[in-house]
């Protein structure tokens, strides 16, 4: 019983940041219909700009955590301006687009590595409180992962469905051609999406960096997770993503109890493989129309 | 006759290298329903979508309120009271009837103003107001054509143009929604811009007619005189 | 020297797996993210064959590149109900999970240390150990491979490939079956990937799962798009540039950890560049054929073509055909009779369900129930493109032309039982598929004599005029050789001129004995054409008789004529 209250909570954990990696890149992906691969490194890139601001600039975790979402915002916009906007303005194919963030993907996962090395960056000095209730442990980043995933997910549902710009997102991921025919720039929408979405993946990054260290390729798995969470949760539901995720936290945690720990990291790959194959709109999605 | 509100000279439009419509000369006149008629592929709806900058025209110009509009972005358009009824799904088919409605108001500086502009809409199409609530996508054929034509209305808008109002809608509908169409027209002097297929509910409301035929215009002048035109009425 | 040896080694590898994975993106429009994991199944293959059995060449290459093929055709199974994003992303799901694989299965692959001691090849007593040895042999596999793509591609499966990029449903609908084509050029990209990958192994005499990540799919990807998709030539140059390019690099002095990310910024950088600047590559795709045969009199639309059943036969029949779409009755108790030499017409209301029971007739769509049968057989349930072999073909109101291929091979695609549809025979019986191309081409001639686009023959579909593709969309369903034709507003938006030329067109058809079903909204065209005429509305035909006594009817009159 113990054993099993432990993994439901290690998937809870787990789930949430796949659940808030999923809202931000589902926020994109919806809104823009870009495959945004680039979403990886610019995690990544997010996890070292939290690094940088804590151990290089003597920042406190809360200041690093805003400075590496600014940053991620700022990389997240530039590259729909100078990426994507040109290919969508060039009607070039979606296929286009995918192959170019794919190029990004690997330009700045390798520009990552060399301006930081490949070795693992921890904050020097940083340590989290433990906490034990009943047989369950788990820790305060563990925590703080839960909270942030509630937190976020709340403030940006309310977001999109009380603010003016909020409701303007909502108008192009349904229809994007009708969104500017009552007037909306889509363009600027696009721009927006990029900016939340990507600052959204800097909390993630920042939490994972304070549990265990950031790497040059931690991005891969991040972007993958997440568009994993996306398609098994449904397009262009933030509810969908985050059920997504925390779908997949659970089944690889409680796959635990009978596979090898070193194929964990496969489990949500075959569950991707499923989810495609029996129910390609999302467990949780409308039919595509 | 007043001074046309909305002109087009000389409008070239397609997709890619291809020229779908050629030539056009239309003027909409102030307080008019300006009908347009034509088959499938005669050019109708690339013509609506360049006259509103949803296509750059390849040629040729656009003037509204005598200011040349042609290749402005659909939003300036909207801005300065233009309004564009697509074909089919007009609406945000995920959101409520309200949202529609009020996203329908998104360029409009004056807030406040909404609730008055809904309630204008809902006096037209009083079903809209019984299904605030309501998801788009859930409404009927009829009711989500209102619904399209209710947002164009949101802020009050000098023309509006649409794009086959009757696509897809049982007769009786039809007649129903050219009806409101005349009485936005009459009762708000609205002007209006409108390509349809359906002669036989459209012809009645229109103050003018002209008639595309593979991308050209092959007549403009009083309905009327379209009905003695036995040769023209044979495309129908 | 010896390097320089080695570099052209890595060309000849990186060669076929380039042209193996154009036949994929470039050809087939597959966008399959795992050549990579082909690759390695390869590697894996001989490296295991040959250590744990023994196994001398070239039975570890063949097993290899049959269990990599055969792993190729599963991945085109979920190749058939996605497309696009998802396939990419359930692809490179695959190629995360083969280096789970290859780095977890330790007792196999042993795992991160991988396994060394390949065995180098021996041809004729000699050892193949060294890059200068080794690279006859790679350049030979190179040809090989590149041969194998280039017959695949030349071929009318080719052809069949590209119009299947072109538009899918289109080519279901000129008789096409997809999951054959799908599962063939899979399993032939991941063999040649799979043949690269032994060579490999042979070559470098270890493998280990860090050569086969999804940078290394990235790479391949990079040198497809850099050559050009759907030119292997280019495929070939875009791998060399690529390998060449980095090994200069050499030549400035970095730290080799930095040099090889550096290598990995160019290939990402390239990639965007090319995209931005040159999106079809350095070799654009080129049509293959050039010249267009004479038609004698023997290559007019004669005889297999032309002369049908004898007038007035049921071909066709539909009853009681039923199709809701969530809640919306879309087709309600529909019943249709179409018999030979007869055009019938279809008219009604937007959302009458006009093209819908065309979908339902042709298996586009699965009936909720009805029967529907062709010449007393039964035909529903069956996958459109038997539909079309049976002899019951559609158009669609968008024409869905192959807009890339010329006028002459959107028409020659269509031509029904072409033995090059195989692949196999692509390979076993070249001279009688060579035989055939030349017939086809007098018939594909003889078909666009018929509709009058002769001169537009090597014209690209997407350049013709409006009524050059209304014409080119009859052209190509004819060449289908079917019975029936069930045509989805051919003549909406063509002025009367070219009506004139296309009713005779029509006729004759019919004169012939062929089947035809015309769904329009112009009347002046029903009463011209139109032996019957069907009245739908609400999913079911409200009244059936002459265009005269339909138009004459009072009732339908106040509800839908003028």
């Amino acid at each position: 019983m113990g054993l099993f209250a432990q993994l439901f909570v290690n998937g809870l954990i787990n789930g949430s940041h796949y659940a808030l990696l999923g809202v931000g890149f589902g926020l994109i992906f919806a809104t823009t219909r870009i495959v945004h691969f680039a979403y990886g490194p610019i995690f990544t890139a997010a996890a070292y700009a939290a690094w940088f601001a804590a151990n290089v600039l003597g920042l406190p975790i809360a200041a690093a955590m805003l400075f590496a979402a600014a940053v991620a915002a700022a990389l997240g916009v530039i590259t729909y301006q100078y990426l994507y906007l040109p290919f969508e303005r060039g009607q070039s194919s979606s296929h286009v687009t995918l192959i170019a963030s794919l190029g990004l993907f690997i330009v700045l996962e390798n520009l990552i590595a060399i301006v930081f090395g490949t070795g693992g960056r921890v904050i020097d000095g940083y340590q989290y409180g433990i906490f034990l209730i009943g047989p369950v442990y788990f820790s305060s980043v563990q925590l703080a992962q839960v909270i942030a995933m509630v937190v976020l997910t709340a403030l940006l549902g309310v977001y999109l469905a009380r603010t003016r710009h909020g409701k303007a997102i909502l108008a192009t991921t349904d229809n994007p051609e009708m969104a500017r025919i009552i007037g909306i720039d889509t363009v600027k929408v696009s721009r927006l999406v990029f900016a939340i979405g990507s600052a959204i993946s800097a909390v993630p990054a920042t939490l994972i960096l304070l549990k265990d260290g950031a790497t040059p390729s931690m991005g891969f798995f991040a972007v993958f997770i997440a568009f994993v969470a996306v398609i098994v949760g449904g397009v262009g539901s933030l509810r969908g993503a985050v059920a997504g995720g925390l779908a997949l936290g659970m089944v690889e945690s409680l796959g635990l109890w009978k596979i090898p720990t070193e194929w964990q990291s496969s489990i949500a790959f075959i569950v991707l493989f499923l989810v495609v194959l029996l129910k390609p709109q999302g467990l949780f999605g409308r039919a595509a129309s | 006759m007043n001074a046309a509100i909305l002109e087009t000279r000389g409008l070239a439009a397609g997709y890619g290298k291809k020229q779908i419509v050629h030539d056009i000369d239309l003027a909409l006149g102030r307080g008019e329903i300006l009908l347009v008629l034509g088959h499938n592929g005669a050019g109708k709806t690339t013509l609506m979508r360049a006259i509103f900058g949803l296509l750059k025209p390849t040629a040729g110009e656009v003037t509204y309120e005598s200011k040349p509009i042609a290749g402005r972005s659909p939003g300036d358009n909207v801005a300065e009271g233009i309004a564009f009824v697509p074909q089919g799904h007009g609406i945000f088919r995920t959101l409520s009837v309200r949202d529609n409605l009020e996203l329908g108001g998104f360029i409009m500086a004056d807030k406040t103003r909404l609730p008055e502009r809904m309630q204008t809409v809902f006096k037209l199409f009083p079903i809209l107001n019984e299904r605030q609530e309501q998801i788009g996508g859930t409404l009927s054929g009829g009711q989500q054509q209102m619904l399209a034509i209710g947002m164009a209305l949101m802020h009050e808008p000098r023309v509006v143009i649409l794009d086959e109002p009757s696509i897809g809608l049982a007769p009786n509908l039809v007649d129903r929604v050219m009806q409101s169409i005349a009485e936005i027209n009459r009762s708000f002097g609205t002007s209006i811009l409108m390509v349809e297929q359906n002669v036989r509910y459209s012809l009645p409301i229109a103050s003018r007619v002209a008639v595309l035929k593979a991308g050209r215009k092959v007549y403009d002048g009083p309905p009327a005189h379209l009905q003695d035109d036995v040769e023209l009425m044979k495309l129908f | 020297m010896e390097y320089i040896l080695h570099i052209l080694v890595m060309v000849c590898i990186y060669g076929i797996l380039a042209v193996s994975f154009n036949l994929l993106i470039g050809f087939a429009g597959l966008f399959a993210m795992a050549q990579a994991a082909f690759y390695a199944f390869g590697a894996y293959a001989t490296a295991i064959l040959t250590l744990k059995l023994g196994l001398p060449f070239p039975i570890d290459l063949l097993i290899g590149v049959a269990i990599t093929a055969f792993i190729g055709a599963l991945v085109a199974i979920p190749a058939i109900r996605i497309s696009g994003t998802y396939l990419v992303v359930v692809t490179l799901a695959l190629q995360v999970i083969v280096i789970a694989i290859a780095t977890n299965w330790k007792s196999l692959t042993g795992g991160t240390d991988g396994l060394r001691g390949i065995p180098s090849l021996h041809v004729f007593g000699h050892v193949l150990d060294n890059p200068g040895r080794f690279l006859p042999a790679a350049i030979l596999a190179l040809g090989i491979c590149f041969w194998i793509a280039w017959r695949l591609t030349n071929s009318p499966f080719g052809r069949a490939l590209r119009a299947m990029r072109e538009n899918e449903s289109a080519a279901e609908a000129v008789g096409k079956n997809l999951l054959y084509m799908k599962v063939a050029v899979f399993a032939f990209s991941a063999g040649l990937a799979a043949v690269a990958g032994s060579l490999f192994a042979r070559y470098l005499n270890y493998v280990g799962a860090e050569s086969f990540g999804i940078d290394e799919t990235i790479y391949m990807l990079a040198m497809v798009i850099l050559g050009g998709t759907g030119n292997l030539w280019g495929s070939l140059i875009g791998a060399a540039i690529l390998v060449i390019l980095p090994e200069l690099l050499k030549f400035v002095a970095l730290p080799t950890e930095i040099a090889d990310k550096a290598h990995l910024i160019i290939y990402g950088l390239l990639l965007i560049v090319i995209l931005r600047s040159r999106p079809e590559g350095l070799f654009a795709e080129r049509s293959t054929m050039r010249h267009l045969p004479h038609v004698g009199d023997a290559g007019r639309l004669g005889a297999e073509t032309m002369e049908s059943l004898p007038k007035g036969e049921v071909t066709l029949s539909g009853s009681d055909l039923h199709k809701r779409f969530g809640g919306i009755v879309a087709v309600a108790g529909f019943n249709i009779v179409l018999k030979s030499g007869t055009i019938t017409g279809l008219i009604g209301p937007n959302g009458a369900g006009k093209t819908t029971a065309f979908n339902l007739l042709t298996g586009f769509l699965a009936l909720d129930s009805g029967k529907i049968t062709f010449r007393g057989r039964d035909i529903a349930g069956l996958k459109p493109h038997d539909i079309v072999r049976a002899g019951v073909a559609r158009s669609f109101q968008d024409l869905r032309l192959f807009t890339k291929m010329t006028a002459l091979e959107n028409v020659m695609v269509a031509l029904p039982n072409q033995t090059g549809d195989k692949v196999s025979d692509v390979f076993f019986r070249p001279m009688k598929i060579r035989r055939e191309e030349q017939d086809n081409l007098v018939r594909a001639r003889a078909v666009l004599d018929f509709v009058g686009l002769t001169h537009q023959a090597y014209e690209t579909a997407e350049n013709l005029s409006y009524a050059e593709e209304k014409l080119l969309v009859i052209g190509r369903l004819l060449a289908t050789g079917a019975e029936v034709f069930l045509f989805d507003e051919p003549l909406s938006g063509l002025d009367r001129t070219t009506l004139a030329e296309i009713f005779p067109i029509v006729r004759k058809l019919a004169d012939s004995g062929k089947t035809i079903c015309i769904i329009e909204h112009n009347l002046d065209v029903i009463k011209e054409l139109c032996d019957v005429v069907y009245f739908l509305d609400e999913g079911h035909a409200m009244a059936i008789g002459t265009p005269d006594q339909l138009m004459n009817d009072p009732a339908l009159a106040t509800r839908y004529f003028k």
